[in-house]
Order: structure tokens, then C-alpha cells, then sequence
């Protein structure tokens, strides 16, 4: 099945979708897509089959969240703790991801033709690196789409993903381009895998467990949880209007949570002990001049700081999967020949 | 227009069905209680009694437990009698949280209103009975506080705020940037198991392996991120008036909860 669906909705689904659309609609939704072996093992599949099953399922997704409205969608599809399985389920999916990720770039008119950006998040150097230089190709083919955003986490835990946004901190420190004092939230938030999106509004699993398995702890904890009670490959439009309807119903309370979240009280106004030396400074030199202004200078700063330190991390994104694209291109070079 | 009206009235009707729908079900849930149990479900229970209902009921224990308070309004004595029972049950961690950090600045309050529940419920308990044992979630037999010939396991509480969610986090890092600039550590010493153990500091506590969230938001926010990779989360609609029963069910169905660890 194709990644982009193109089907008409019944009048029915039409309907519904337009008296949803009434009401507030999350714009970012993530799903762990729970139950593809149990839904196999019901009904005497072998687990590959289960795994397909989930694929056409998110496929099908996909198209109903487009049809709401729902911009973004991220999706929990392979966690650094799933390499625990047997070898011959892991080594299945990644020959599932091969064949998928192929087929991406088959379909690449449709893609353009509805504007999706592809993302892949999470530590792509444990995967294989036929299926990262796959990913690169996806990822560089659509990073200039901007209608839909379908955000693939893949080797990929959250505290891992953490940890790399501290590593890039500590990175950013020690070659000088921002200070300790810089790291606040928002700063945090852009150095992990999810920098390009909004935080999420509506967190959906299915399968009936009640946890989060190690997805997007940082990003979630504002969001909407909804605990569904149905296998992925059995997931339905009905079972997702009806996490847009329980979306509505804790919409106003979590927004208003979210407004009276405490500041970002973790960055400490470091900028006092300059301006105060400076202040002191400038007392004995200019009496009556204002503290305001030395602030205003220091907070300036520190924006040229961080908005330098974004593009060194942009750079270093591209720089990767440059790297390879070209080690593909290679490969391919070499693979033409030996022909 | 009129039809962007006439949608807005549907889905309000459909919201106000399902309000209508679930105030019927608290409704049910009270009168059904009230006929079954009588008055005085919420009075203190003496800790034998606890005990003996908890080992008679509940498949396994978790080892911590966070209670999440999400509710605007909260009660000190609804709260204290929640972790009163969990401390009778034989819960060895417990956390408390609440998204405005109400609970963690009143923390002298609630430790007073706890000391005198824990001492109502020790009156309640006239006969000293035999300890009684629930496993909890490690498969290790947890002795429950009691009299008699069982040793006594001192429960630990903590009461947390937003400050020690993602706020500390921010500080991890800014530390751990401190010590790759001074050569301290490596920057690839940063892995999960490292960060884990400057984020625990000196506490050697496991993290939660269930929460009870209280309220009808449905969301945790804010409570520790880090620590909640593979916590249950069991709803409960109020802490206000909360009764055993209620308590004891949602035990019950951790009881039933099943972690693969990604296998």
C-alpha cells in the first residue's frame, strides 16, 4: 500500500469530519502504534504480516488526520529497545523499512503533489547504512515541503534523544559559540530531534497499555494522553474522531495548565553580575547612567549567541546526510562499475 | 455561515451527551457504593484491616508510586488519607505532585495532617494481627508494616513540583556543559546511564512504576519526564472524597499490567 492515500471520503465521514472541525482540532498528534504482533498472533498471521498490516493501517491514518486538519503527525516506529528482539524479527523490519522507504521514493510526484515533509528522528548510526542513506535520500527529498509533516521516529528512545540535545549543548559550550548561562527550556527544546515542530497537542496509543514506553517524556508532558483500547491494524476513523472528541473535552483545562506552567525559572539572570560591574562601573564614570540599556545589550547578545549556535547545528544536520547521499552515490558508482 | 452554526451546535450536543453520559455513571458508581457499603467508606480504615484487604485482593504491588494531582482544588486530607493507605499497603516509594507546586510548598501541612491519619488509623487497629504479605512489582515478598512478629519497612515519601521536572533537567545539562568546558568528562561520556545517575543525585529510588492521576485532565503535566519512561498511568476522575475502594481497584489493575521492556 502507498504511503499517500487519495480516497474520497463517504458523505458520512464527510460529515463528521466537518462538525469536528467545528471545535478545536490538535494540529500535532503522536501515536504509538501498539498491537501489530498481538493483532498477528489473533489471527493466526505471521508476525511480518502483523507488521504490514500496521504499516497500511498508518497509511490509512495518515490520510483521516489530513482530512481533520491535523498538520503533523509523529509516529513511534522503532525503538532503540526493540534491537532486544529475536534477529529475525528485527532483521524483518528492517527489510519492512527498506521496502517502504523505496517505495517513497517511487512515489515522489504524489508527495510533492500534497507537500509532505518526511522527518526521521531518533539515532540513525545504529541502523544499517543502506537504511540511512535511504532515510537521507527521503529526508533531502522533501525538506522544502511544508503542507503535512510526518515525523518517523526510528532507533529512537527518549532518553537517548535527551542526551543528544545535552551533548549538543555541552558541544555548543565548550567550542565557545554559547555560554552555560544560555541553556534555558527553549533553548533545550531546539536542540533535541523534534527542534522543527510544535510541541504535541494529543499523545494517542493503542493496544490498551497506559505508559509511554520511553516516546517523547520532554515533548508529552503537556499533551492530551488517550489510551485506546484496540489493536493499531484494528485502529479505525471512528477510534480517532473520538480521540479528537476526547482531545475537545481537555482542551480548555490543559490550556489553561499550560498558561499557568512556572516561567523558565531555570535560567538564572547570569546578565546581573556583568550589568551589575558594568553598572558599577559606569556609576563612578557617568553617574545617572540607566541599568536598562546594559540589559538590553547583554539579552542582545545572547540571542546573536543562540541563533548562532541553531545554524552551527542546522549545518551539522546537513552535513550528515550530505555525507550520505554521497556515500551513496558512491556505492552506486561503484556498484555501475563492476557491471 | 448557518451551516458552520449548525455544526457548532452538533458537536456540542455530542460533548454535552457524553457529559451527561459520564455524570450518570458517578451517579451509578455513588449509589451502588452507598447500597453495597453504607456510610463511612472514607472514614479510616485500621491497618490490619488495609492489609488484609490488600493481600486478599491485589496480584502484586507497585514498588513507588506517584500521586498526580491535576485538579485545581486540592484537599490535604484527601491526599494524606491516599498515601496513608499506600504506606498500610506496603508501598515503599511514594511520590506526590501537584502542576502548581502547591503540595511541595505546603509540605510541612501535609506531613502534620499525615502523622495524625497514620495515628487515627493505629487506633482503629485494637487487634494486632499477624502480617500479611503482597508481592510487589519485582517479585520480592514486601513484609507490610504491621505489629507483632514482622519487621517494620519505613515507607519514603517525597513531595515534588514542576521545579524537579524539566527546570532540572536544564540544570543537568548546564552542569554536565560545565564539566565537558573544564575536561571534567567527555562530551560523549553524556549517555543515558550517566545522565541518569547525576539526575537521581544520591538517591538510589527507582522510578515510578505506576502514577495515579487524580482529576479529569487528562495529561500529566509536567511530572518528572525523565522518570516516567515506563510508568503505568491509571486515571482516577477526583482525590476529593476518594474512597479505599476506589484506591484498592486502581492497585488492582496495575496488577494486570504487563511491561515487555521492547521485546
Amino acid at each position: 500500500m502507498s504511503w499517500i492515500r487519495e480516497n474520497k471520503r463517504s458523505l458520512i465521514h464527510d460529515f463528521c469530519v466537518r462538525v469536528l472541525k467545528s471545535g478545536p482540532i490538535p494540529s500535532h498528534v503522536v501515536i504509538i502504534m501498539d498491537g501489530n504482533r498481538r493483532f498477528a498472533r489473533k489471527n493466526n498471521f505471521d508476525r511480518a504480516v502483523g507488521h504490514l498490516r500496521g504499516f497500511d493501517k498508518l497509511a490509512e491514518a495518515l490520510e483521516w488526520c489530513w482530512d481533520l486538519g491535523i498538520t503533523e503527525v509523529t509516529i513511534y516506529a522503532f525503538s532503540i529497545e526493540n534491537f532486544k528482539r529475536s534477529q529475525e524479527e528485527v532483521d524483518c523490519l528492517m527489510e519492512l523499512m527498506r521496502k517502504k522507504f523505496a517505495q517513497l521514493m517511487e512515489e515522489k510526484e504524489l508527495i510533492e503533489k500534497y507537500s509532505v515533509c518526511f522527518r526521521v528522528l531518533g539515532d540513525w548510526n545504529r541502523l544499517p547504512l543502506d537504511i540511512q542513506q535511504m532515510i537521507a535520500k527521503s529526508v533531502a527529498m522533501t525538506r522544502n515541503n511544508n503542507r503535512a509533516f510526518l515525523n518517523i521516529c526510528i532507533s529512537y528512545t527518549s532518553q537517548d534523544e535527551i542526551c543528544y540535545a545535552m551533548r549538543n549543548l555541552a558541544e555548543g559550550v565548550s567550542l565557545g559559540i554559547i555560554d552555560e548561562s544560555d541553556i534555558s527550556e527553549s533553548l533545550f527544546e531546539k536542540c533535541l530531534y523534534t527542534k522543527k515542530s510544535a510541541p504535541p497537542d494529543l499523545l494517542i496509543r493503542t493496544s490498551g497499555e497506559v505508559r509511554l514506553s520511553d516516546f517523547l517524556l520532554w515533548q508529552s508532558s503537556y499533551s492530551v494522553l488517550s489510551f485506546v483500547r484496540v489493536l493499531w491494524p484494528e485502529f479505525s476513523r471512528w477510534h480517532l474522531y473520538s480521540a479528537v472528541i476526547f482531545y475537545q473535552r481537555n482542551y480548555n483545562a490543559v490550556q489553561k495548565a499550560r498558561t499557568s506552567m512556572p516561567t523558565d525559572q531555570s535560567q538564572p539572570d547570569t546578565d546581573c553580575h556583568p550589568v551589575q560591574k558594568l553598572s558599577e562601573q559606569t556609576a563612578v564614570n557617568e553617574p545617572g547612567a540607566g541599568k536598562d540599556c546594559n540589559r538590553q545589550e547583554l539579552q542582545a547578545q545572547r540571542q546573536e549567541r543562540i541563533g548562532k549556535f541553531l545554524l552551527y547545528l542546522e549545518q551539522k544536520d546537513d552535513d550528515r546526510i550530505d555525507r550520505l547521499l554521497q556515500s551513496q552515490d558512491n556505492r552506486d558508482d561503484a556498484a555501475y562499475n563492476q557491471q | 455561515m448557518t451551516t458552520t452554526i449548525l455544526y457548532r451546535v452538533l458537536l456540542v450536543v455530542v460533548h454535552l451527551t457524553i457529559s451527561l453520559k459520564e455524570l450518570l455513571a458517578v451517579i451509578c458508581c455513588r449509589m451502588m457504593k452507598l447500597l453495597t457499603s453504607g456510610v463511612g467508606d472514607g472514614e479510616p480504615r485500621s491497618v490490619p484491616a488495609i492489609k488484609h484487604e490488600a493481600s486478599r485482593r491485589l496480584k502484586r504491588l507497585p514498588v513507588h508510586l506517584g500521586i498526580v494531582v491535576v485538579e485545581e482544588d486540592l484537599h490535604v486530607v484527601d491526599i494524606v488519607k491516599i498515601v496513608a493507605w499506600s504506606m498500610a499497603v506496603g508501598i515503599s516509594y511514594i511520590t506526590i505532585y501537584d502542576y502548581k507546586g502547591w503540595c511541595k510548598k505546603n509540605k510541612a501541612t501535609i506531613l502534620r495532617v499525615l502523622e495524625e491519619q497514620k495515628e487515627k488509623m493505629e487506633t482503629n487497629g485494637q487487634n494486632k494481627t499477624k502480617c500479611s504479605t503482597v508481592n510487589n512489582s519485582n517479585g520480592v515478598i514486601n513484609p507490610l508494616t504491621g505489629g507483632g512478629d514482622c519487621q517494620r519497612q519505613k515507607p519514603k515519601l517525597q513531595i515534588v513540583g514542576p521545579e524537579d521536572g524539566r527546570q532540572h533537567l536544564i540544570s543537568v545539562a548546564r552542569h554536565l556543559s560545565h564539566q565537558v568546558l573544564n575536561c571534567e568528562i567527555k562530551n560523549d561520556d553524556i549517555a543515558v546511564p550517566f545522565v541518569d545517575a547525576v539526575i537521581r543525585g544520591n538517591d538510589l529510588d527507582p522510578d515510578p512504576d505506576l502514577v495515579m492521576k487524580f482529576g479529569a485532565v487528562n495529561s500529566l503535566l509536567g511530572f518528572l519526564p525523565w522518570q516516567t519512561r515506563l510508568t503505568e498511568i491509571i486515571s482516577l476522575p477526583t482525590h476529593h472524597r476518594i474512597d479505599f475502594a476506589s484506591f484498592l481497584t486502581a492497585l488492582d489493575q496495575f496488577g494486570y499490567t504487563e511491561q515487555r521492556y521492547g521485546k
